[in-house]
């Protein structure tokens, strides 16, 4: 079953001088199996869309449904959607507060009431999952670790919830080129091996545009626009416009084809611009300018 | 005139977890240049740009800043003017609780005279596009706005270098723009020397000199240009590179006659259809 | 959201007392709280409250934001004022059992509850009215002469300031923690004292933690900015005193004097 959201209103502060709409009539399904990409700025709304989406934030109107279970229904226990949608807050490092890998790992776990031989095998899988080595880091204080290897470790602490959807906000945000390469692949993985569906906020369109099979634009509290990437980024102008632009080689084979070249415009990765260019490219345009 | 000869740097030395920050680093800075050092966490650029302050002194060789030593304790207050520093957090380098107090800080520390500062403040202010938020509390702002409050604040105490580490590292795309035109503007129009540290490679095609690090040693240097069409180089050490560079490459490959050394996207088409 | 919080209680305005120099209003409330521990019979404590009417319509901030900052404070008055009616000797007018009310008792409950109100009160005229960075700034100068005997008055200022730059931030980091923790189960809502105090934990090692390590970039960041403690540092805002704080100063003293007379 998927997540449903439907009409879904947030309004900060209701009732005060500093009320605002955080959302404004969302209306989204994400089908179990997906990877869903959602962009937007800083103050679009999508860090409050995605708090919805385990009832750490409840809508001020409409409904956000979970699988069979809706999240302001009053005899649902919360802890129940908490483990189904594992929710990876922005540099989740910040969270890790135990002494151990193996004990912070296995928090989640232990809240949700597992048995201690349970939570051990589950830390194991869940380190695994990250490409983390069980043995030689289970003991090790995660103060310790280096900056990359503590987000993983604070990954696998929601994988080890064993949630069937996986919610990560920016979880490249601050890391080098190949700290953001290794997330990004983890990532994949999850998708592909496990199974679980992802949902990936970033600003970032290039980072997301690798990834997930949708998009999910949002501005100002709305969706603007959701597709395939490929549909997504035919809005060329209007991304731009909102200042979220499109990936480079998107832009450049939009500029190309302004200039009259026949090239297709829905490409996004370098590999399908070397070839594309490489089919097209009128010959002799080697030559130095 | 920056002048780093020969640097080496240790954290905990003659402890087990010594760690070999920097490794026989030698480098000049000429004053009004755009300096981009690049390279992935723990490579020593970090380390490096605290070097050129005092804030760390060298374990060998020398670091000179308009030919004083940083080693000399006379000269720590003289370089540390000289010398600007602006960090990754934006929170964690605001120490007032508004705009207009914080750039002070600095300039209270060097014992300026109010009206000068409040001139003063009143154009770095401009420079920065901050004006209208000079009576703000610094936590109400966006982590771009901050990072130009820090940038205000350094300059406002006329230093001859600034020196900026990961500068927009934990800055949403809107933030990280804001901060670089604010630093390219006040290279262009006010001579600035620039050290900018950044993994970001939009923002390494923009410096005069783009130098690489990895493993506690400059590995190469040279324009962006030079440095950026060694593409299987910089993809060996996963560093990004921009992607049309990538393939200008490619396209080089296949036809040396096409151009290896492209870098925006503006140059790529002018390149393609003449 | 937390961060909207206001720190202080600052009501901005123009009148008067606002306009006074911070160090004026610090010497002007130690000056009136000398007063109002000096009056002891109904005269006295009618002038002491007529003058706090006064300071109060000076200060053009509305009465509920006083009786706002005495609410929290109701239950002590109340004890206080109750435990005089009924533990003072002198005229009884009412008995229950070891229970006994006299005159004596109810004069004493009644104006040791006024005397505690008005101190709440007009302790809160400074605070109101002056901004917690000019709060500071008063108490760095009145401290600084006492430098030459240890006492640390700009290290006192500067922690303040950067406490009341900092709170807003650790607020927020607060609730960001609460929110990361709870997305992975927690609850902090429900179980017995114990419990609740252990569900805690997850909350103030990453928070500290935190505090730490900004505590660390900062002193990092101000020592690159050139600073070195409170030797040779000029202020931007530097403390002036006008005719004004000497008005004010004046109209105290005179309350202090009368008290002292008519008592």
């Amino acid at each position: 079953m998927p997540i449903i959201l439907q009409d879904v209103y947030y309004t900060y502060q209701k009732g005060t001088p500093n009320e605002a709409d955080a959302l404004k009539g969302i209306n989204l399904e994400i089908a179990e199996g997906e990877f869903l990409g959602i962009i937007g700025h800083t103050g679009s709304g999508k860090s409050t869309l995605v708090q919805h989406l385990n009832g750490l934030v409840l809508p001020t109107s409409g409904t956000v449904q979970v699988d069979e279970v809706i999240t302001t229904d009053k005899k649902i226990k919360m802890k129940d959607i908490r483990q189904k949608v594992g929710l990876v807050f922005q540099y989740p490092e910040h969270q890790l507060f135990e002494e151990t890998v193996e004990k912070d790992v296995g928090y989640g776990p232990d809240n949700l009431g597992f048995s201690e031989q349970e939570i051990k095998k589950i830390v194991k899988e869940a380190l695994l999952a990250v490409q983390l080595d069980y043995k030689a880091i289970k003991d090790k204080s995660p103060f310790n670790l280096s900056g990359g290897q503590k987000r993983r470790v604070a990954i696998a602490g929601i994988i080890a919830m064993k949630p069937k959807y996986l919610v990560l906000d920016e979880p490249t945000a601050g890391l080098d080129p190949r700290g953001r390469e290794e997330i990004l692949k983890q990532i994949q993985k999850l998708h592909k091996e496990l199974g679980i569906t992802i949902i990936l906020v970033s600003h970032s369109m290039d980072d997301v545009a690798r990834v997930a099979d949708r998009l999910v634009v949002m501005h100002q509290g709305k969706i603007e626009m959701s597709g395939k990437p490929q549909e997504v980024f035919t809005k060329r102008d209007r991304l731009n416009e909102i200042g979220l632009g499109v990936p480079a080689v998107t832009e450049l084979f939009y500029r190309l084809s302004e200039k009259g070249l026949p090239v297709s415009k829905d490409i996004f990765t370098v590999e399908e611009a070397i070839a594309a260019l490489k089919r097209e490219l009128p010959k002799g345009v080697g030559t130095r300018a | 005139m920056i002048q780093v000869e020969k640097l080496y740097h240790s954290y905990s030395p003659g402890k087990e977890n010594e760690t070999l920050a920097l490794s026989d680093v030698s480098l000049q800075i000429e004053k009004g240049e755009f300096v981009v050092v690049l390279g992935h966490n723990g490579c020593g650029k970090s380390t490096l740009a605290k070097h050129l302050n005092s804030l760390l002194l060298p374990g060998e060789g020398n670091v000179m800043i308009d030919g004083l030593n940083t080693r000399e304790e006379d000269n720590l207050w003289e370089i540390r003017k000289k010398v600007g520093m602006v960090f990754q957090n934006p929170d964690n380098q605001l120490v007032a609780t508004t705009v207009e107090e914080d750039i002070a800080f600095g300039m209270e520390n060097l014992g300026i005279d109010p009206d000068i500062m409040r001139e003063r403040i009143a154009e770095v202010l401009l420079k920065v596009k901050m004006s209208e938020f000079r009576n703000k509390a610094p936590h109400l702002l966006s982590g771009g706005q901050k990072q130009r409050v820090a940038i205000a604040g350094i300059i406002a105490m006329r230093p001859d270098y600034l020196v900026l580490d990961e500068p927009t590292a934990m800055l949403d795309p809107e933030g990280r723009r804001e901060v670089i035109e604010t630093i390219s503007q006040l290279n262009k129009e006010e001579e600035l020397t620039i050290i900018l540290i950044t993994h970001f490679m939009e923002e390494a095609v923009l410096a005069d000199r783009l130098i690489v690090m990895e493993n506690a040693k400059i590995i190469t240097q040279g324009t962006p240009r030079e440095v950026f069409s060694k593409v299987e180089d910089l993809k060996k050490l996963r560093l990004d590179i921009p992607q049309v560079t990538e393939i200008a490459y490619a396209l080089h490959k296949a036809d040396p006659s096409f151009p290896a050394d492209i870098l925006t996207i503006e140059e790529m088409v002018n390149q393609i259809c003449r | 959201m937390l961060k909207d919080i206001t720190i202080g209680q600052y009501f901005s305005g123009e009148s008067f007392i606002h306009k006074m120099d911070p160090r004026a209003k610090i010497f002007a409330t130690v000056i009136f709280m000398t007063a109002l521990f000096t009056a002891r019979d109904t005269l006295t404590y009618g002038v002491v409250f007529g003058f706090s009417v006064f300071i109060i319509l000076l200060s053009q901030i509305p009465v509920i934001f006083y009786l706002k900052g005495l609410k929290p404070l109701l239950i002590i008055i109340i004890l206080t004022s109750v435990m005089h009616f009924f533990l003072t000797p002198g005229e009884e007018i009412w008995s229950w059992s070891i229970l006994v009310l006299t005159r004596e008792g109810l004069w004493q409950g009644f104006f040791m509850g006024l005397r505690l109100a008005l101190l709440v009160i007009v302790t809160s005229v400074l605070t109101l009215s002056t901004t917690p960075i000019a709060l500071t700034d008063g108490i760095e100068k009145i401290l600084n002469p006492f430098k030459r005997i240890g006492v640390p008055a700009h290290e006192l200022a500067m922690m303040m300031t950067i406490a009341l730059r900092f709170i807003p931030t650790l607020i927020e980091e607060t609730e960001k923690i609460m929110n990361a923790q709870k997305a992975r189960g927690a609850d902090f809502e429900s179980g017995s004292l114990i419990k609740r105090a252990k569900a805690l934990i997850p909350i103030l090692v990453p928070l500290f933690i935190s505090a730490f390590r900004r505590a660390d970039d900062l002193a990092v960041a101000m020592e690159a900015r050139c600073y070195r403690g409170g030797e040779n540092r000029t202020r931007l805002r530097a403390l002036a005193y006008t005719s004004r704080d000497a008005v004010g100063l004046a109209f105290t003293v005179a309350l202090l004097v009368a008290i002292v007379y008519l008592r």
